[in-house]
């Protein structure tokens, strides 16, 4: 029972307020990454690739600790 | 340890407090875009940082006396392609422009880990991966 609040208690977000942050942040993320292509920078399909089987690795690992 | 998360999340999502499944999946995605891109740029931005050098210590090489020096010692055709390599590695340094390129993705890269932070705040502890 003391897990279970303790998780609540941490837990304090709401779906409206992180949906919002998210698509923020998202925006930011968008914002920034299209400087890349007004540089004239190529697009690498196969480092996308391998970037994305690196980051899931790394992103469950932290989230599961 | 499966069933004690789920009984925290069922106990959390009875008081409303929780956010629900498709929002986690969508901060999820959200987290791993951000470590995907952050990779994605720091690599990219390596590989220019990477071109940059070799152009700049090849043009170094050819300018130096002893490369000038031993240029006249070798025969005629080998000495016009030797200008001819300097020559493109001139032209690649000028439009390729990996200098501001690496520059500029160095500095996304770093922006993505400063959004990581955010969204790591956004993911309920205590609950697994989609």
């Amino acid at each position: 029972m003391a897990e279970a609040l303790a998780a609540i208690n941490r837990s304090a977000l709401d779906d409206a307020e992180a949906i919002r942050q998210c698509e923020q942040l998202g925006q930011r993320l968008n914002e920034i990454t299209g400087q890349a292509g007004l540089v004239g920078v190529e697009v690498d399909e196969d480092l996308n690739r391998t970037c994305a089987e690196d980051a899931y690795k790394v992103v469950e690992e932290r989230n599961a600790t | 340890m499966d069933s004690e998360t789920t009984s925290n999340e069922e106990a959390a999502n009875q008081a409303g407090a929780v956010p629900s499944k498709t929002t986690r999946n969508e901060v999820w995605q959200d987290l791993l875009d951000a470590a995907r891109l952050s990779r994605y740029y720091q690599n990219l931005a390596d590989r220019h940082q990477r071109r940059r050098r070799t152009i700049q210590f090849l043009l170094l090489a050819a300018a130096t006396s002893g490369i000038a020096t031993l240029q006249d010692l070798l025969p005629d055709p080998t000495q016009q392609i030797a200008a001819a390599a300097v020559a493109i590695l001139v032209v690649w340094d000028f439009f390729g422009d990996h200098a501001r390129k690496a520059a500029v993705l160095y500095a996304i890269r770093l922006e993505c880990n400063r959004l990581e932070s955010p969204w790591q705040k956004l993911w309920p502890p205590s609950i697994e991966a989609p």
